[in-house]
């Protein structure tokens, strides 16, 4: 009898301790924090951020929060360092358990409409008076909003355009591409076998051709640039351009030729992302490259002999080929009132403080703000293709929830042309189902 | 009395075992049969788990039946996971052999040949996605030097090169596993028995048939079932190498169900083929189990 009620406490007892592991702690972050503000204490944030594993600026936002915190020192801010790829995948998995979600995140026009369909940033409208709001450039405020909801705070412009050689430009006596018919001919011309041993050792364009998002993204642009949506609301369904039309096949196909056929591009181009097409750029392999102006950031930083040798061009076609790409700070919806305002607060110190614009010069991003863009280091030729793409109106932010399923589905099909599994024709065909299917999902 | 006294007893211990399992039970049931449960439910939604639930029912099991995406990246799985396990155990094997005959730095070989299996699967990733670089890579470098190929090959960029790459990485990881198993194998055979098939005058042929591969058959059942099973659901090696591409060639029904829940996040049309896949898997258990029921 007595070994019986032992072996029942013993087993209650395991039960008990597993289902309150399995459980989870019912106490979220953000209550335990908005206590300790009303008790006095400091308040923690937590800041998921792209910015910090980057080089060269990612230093200055860890001087940032560490200058913030002694300005304020009954607020904490831990950075967790995240990959800009990865951030998006895992705050949209977080979204599931909502305490484990950070205070603030970065994010970008890109992610953003997932996000917002998944109900994670908070509405900064309900936080920023007019006053904030007009420190901000013409256009960015805009760009962050999604159906009349400020989604996330910029602290950053990263529109496409081309960076290229001006050098070697005057070399060739080439002029600047308006048409990709011309921007393939002026690459065919810095396509050079320099060392005389039968192959190309020198390419006209630094494509991004790796099957992620920041390929998918440049091929985005480029279809953009052609005068194709690639989604879109009509009336309360989501349609695309996106088509077998022999049009659209020809322009999907001149996309894939620069690498199968022109040979303008670097060999290998499936495992070419952003970081090996900015170091062929960096390292004088290519002269031309659609990019944001923090490419050239990293190019000035890898190679500071570049540093007056760099113009910049609006993506070439008849229509605009990017969005004004804002990127910033999403603030969680889940966290409490305190940590909300404590993170503004944050957010405002980072996009204001720093007179010298350290962390913008270092990353060659254009600041979000109207005094940051006073600054006289976007003044020269390198920066005069994004700031007339600028002036001249980028396209309106998609607001698809769906962004990562279509991307993925432009990056299947031209990365399956790239390694010959399949024609133009046939991935065209499959793109148009794949998308056909991802549309029906979000109708 | 006696019968009484006795059930009694047998109601006694079988409350017991319920009390002893009680706390595996549960928590068996948290961490497999209600994700499994979860997973099956969520399979007949068009969700993203937070702001959308709308119920599809078996539409998702259409489509991968009328997709070739989905049979496709299994078959391909297929093909890579029988490819792996070949190449393990015919490589493990060799080794094992070798490696079970006496000879000076017999222990330094064998700690050699484990090094592969130590690594981390992402380094190793890694460290080949640099050697096979197309541009840098010092395999190109080695075979432009001896004349082998006359310009840099694409060895992870193209679709008839990307998947060789991919399977010769796995063998090479995977291998010393099976090497070790088979040679703790060869170890425990007697010498003895060698020594009296060599006085009935058998050969080196006739010695590994009928003595070397009776005495480790079991252990390659054992081998052959963990190691299909670890190799049909690789992802970390394939996904850091080549994400499942270029175009579809790596493209593994593993990576092929992550990239649609955690890029797309559509965790319905992902549940469903997940739950396809627990059925080949089941599939291909009660397959081994017929096949090896005598071991």
């Amino acid at each position: 009898m007595k070994r019986k009620k032992i072996i029942s406490t013993i087993s209650l007892a395991l039960s008990a301790i597993l289902l309150a592991s399995c459980g989870g702690s019912t106490t979220g972050e953000s209550g335990e924090s908005g206590d300790s503000a009303q008790s006095g204490e400091k308040v923690k944030i937590t800041v998921m951020d792209s910015y910090a594993p980057e080089d060269p600026h990612g230093q200055y936002v860890y001087e940032y929060a560490d200058a913030f915190m002694a300005e304020n020192p009954d607020i904490e801010v831990e950075i967790q360092s995240i990959a800009s790829n990865d951030i998006y995948t895992k705050v949209a998995a977080m979204s599931t358990n909502p305490e484990e979600l950070p205070t603030i995140f970065w994010t970008s026009a890109d992610h953003i409409p997932t996000l917002v369909d998944l109900g994670i940033p908070e509405d900064l409208n309900n936080m920023l008076d007019e006053t904030e709001l007009s420190k901000f450039a013409p256009g960015v405020v805009e760009s962050a909003t999604i159906d009349g909801m400020l989604t996330y705070y910029p602290v950053a412009v990263q529109p496409q355009a081309v960076i290229y050689r001006k050098d070697r430009f005057e070399e060739n006596n080439l002029e600047i591409p308006t048409t990709w018919d011309e921007f393939v001919e002026v690459a065919k011309v810095l396509s050079k076998d320099t060392d005389g041993n039968g192959e190309n050792d020198q390419w006209g364009f630094s494509m991004v051709g790796s099957n992620n998002s920041s390929g998918q993204s440049r091929f985005m642009s480029y279809l953009w640039s052609n005068g194709y949506d690639l989604v879109k609301k009509e009336g309360d369904k989501w349609v695309t351009d996106i088509s077998t039309d022999q049009a659209f096949v020809d322009v999907f196909t001149n996309w894939t030729d620069m690498y199968t056929v022109d040979k303008v591009v670097p060999i290998g181009i499936t495992e070419v992302d952003y970081p090996s097409a900015a170091g062929y750029f960096s390292s004088e392999y290519t002269s031309m490259f659609l990019t944001g102006p923090n490419a050239l950031g990293i190019t000035y930083s890898n190679n500071p002999e570049l540093e007056g040798k760099l113009g910049s061009f609006m993506i070439p076609g008849d229509y605009p080929g990017t969005t004004l790409s804002a990127e910033g700070y999403a603030i969680s919806s889940y966290a409490s009132d305190a940590e909300k305002e404590a993170a503004l607060k944050y957010l405002q110190f980072f996009a204001e403080h720093d007179a010298e614009q350290k962390f913008w010069k270092a990353s060659g991003k254009i600041p979000a703000t109207v005094e940051g863009q006073k600054v006289d280091f976007i003044t020269g030729d390198d920066y005069a293709g994004y700031l007339a793409q600028i002036d001249e109106g980028c396209r309106e932010t998609l607001s698809f929830p769906g962004m990562n399923g279509l991307k993925s589905a432009l990056g299947n099909a031209y990365s399956a042309v790239f390694s010959g599994e399949k024609t133009n024709e046939q991935a065209v065909a499959d793109l148009v189902t794949e998308v056909n299917t991802l549309l029906e999902d979000y109708n | 009395m006696s019968k009484a006294f006795t059930q009694g007893k047998g109601k006694a211990s079988l409350n017991d075992g319920y009390f002893f399992v009680f706390p595996i039970v549960v928590m068996l049931a948290a961490l497999i049969v209600y994700p499994m449960v979860y997973g099956l439910y969520i399979s007949f939604f068009n969700t993203n788990l937070v702001t959308k639930w709308d119920f599809v029912g078996l539409k998702y099991y259409k489509e991968a039946f009328t997709n070739p995406d989905f049979y496709t990246s299994v078959l391909l799985t297929f093909k890579f996971m029988i490819l792996v396990v070949i190449g393990h155990f015919v490589v493990g094997f060799i080794l094992a052999l070798l490696l079970n005959r006496e000879f000076r730095g017999r222990a330094f070989f064998r700690v050699v040949f484990m090094l592969p299996w130590i690594f981390p699967e992402a380094v190793i990733a890694l460290l080949f996605t640099w050697i096979l670089n197309p541009m840098y890579g010092v395999l190109n470098d080695l075979l432009l030097k001896l004349g082998l190929i006359s310009s840099n090959m694409t060895w992870l960029g193209d679709k008839d090169l990307a998947f060789g790459a991919v399977v010769f990485v796995c063998i090479w990881k995977g291998f010393p596993l099976v090497m070790t198993m088979i040679l703790a194998g060869l170890q425990s055979i007697s010498k003895e028995l060698y020594e009296a098939s060599d006085i009935d005058g058998a050969n080196r042929i006739q010695q590994f048939m009928y003595i070397t591969m009776p005495s480790v058959r079991s252990i390659l059942s054992t081998i052959l079932i963990l190691d299909s099973v670890w190799w049909f659901k690789q992802y970390t090696l394939v996904y850091t190498m080549t994400a499942g591409g270029p175009g579809t060639s790596t493209n593994l029904i593993s990576l092929s169900i992550y990239k649609t829940i955690l890029n797309d996040l559509r965790y319905g049309k992902g549940a469903a083929w997940g739950i396809l896949v627990f059925v080949i898997c089941y599939c291909i258990h009660l397959v081994y189990k017929a096949v090896l029921k005598d071991e």
